[in-house]
């Protein structure tokens, strides 16, 4: 296996390890929340908004104009 | 955006139901329909979006006017998103907040390891891997919806 091919296989490992936290946290009884009402929770104080929107600024910057 | 389904009287106090995910109807008025305005600003929210994606994706990556498309939305969207409160968010347990920052950081990590390591066609980050895709105008417009729509529902939260 190629460095290329373990770090695509890595990242689609991630993305399925998200996905599957996500549908189980849809179930009734998760003892976790889904990613969108965790992101709306952190927007509650002002640290987590700086922090949440950077990281959209910065994924903007990253993926679309770097 | 989306479709509420609870009821005024399923209501606590802070107009919101118990219903996870789903948003409360405190911006409906008590037929449960939406008015007429909030359809035409709906409209407008989403034709601005596209309109902007259709623009944006003009711009190639890797110069300058890709940096200043960037900029041009997120800079209004990261102020008036730092600055408000959200109005529909309540608080989740520790252990929501754990789960999610693991799965972030874990990819964060990876991310950024490669990005300042090596970062070439070997060991591509996510961004290079996506970078064929990106380098088309279709691709670039879908990235840029993708964003922004992002963006913009986080300053509705």
């Amino acid at each position: 296996m190629t460095p290329r091919t373990a770090i695509v296989a890595g990242f689609a490992a991630i993305l399925a390890l998200a996905i599957a936290t996500e549908l189980l946290a849809r179930r009734p009884g998760s003892s976790f929340r889904p990613l969108g009402v965790t992101l709306a929770a952190a927007l509650r104080t002002r640290g987590g908004r700086i922090a949440v929107f950077g990281a959209w600024l910065w994924l903007g910057w990253h993926f679309l104009a770097r | 955006m989306g479709i509420a389904t609870t009821s005024v009287g399923d209501q606590d106090a802070g107009g919101r139901g118990d219903n996870a995910g789903v948003e409360p109807t405190s911006d409906l008025p008590a037929g449960g329909s939406r008015t007429g305005l909030g359809r035409t600003r709906r409209a407008a929210i989403i034709g601005a979006i596209g309109g902007y994606a259709l623009l944006a994706a003009l711009c190639r990556p890797l110069t300058g006017s890709a940096l200043v498309a960037v900029l041009v939305a997120g800079t209004p969207l990261f102020w008036f998103g730092v600055r408000n409160r959200p109005r529909f968010a309540r608080p989740v347990g520790a252990r929501s907040a754990a789960v999610w920052l693991g799965v972030g950081g874990v990819t964060a990590a990876c991310e950024l390891g490669l990005w300042l390591g090596p970062n070439d066609r070997t060991h591509p980050t996510l961004s290079t891997l996506a970078d064929p895709a990106l380098s088309t105008y279709p691709g670039r417009v879908l990235g840029y919806l993708l964003w922004v729509s992002v963006g913009a529902w986080l300053v509705s939260r």
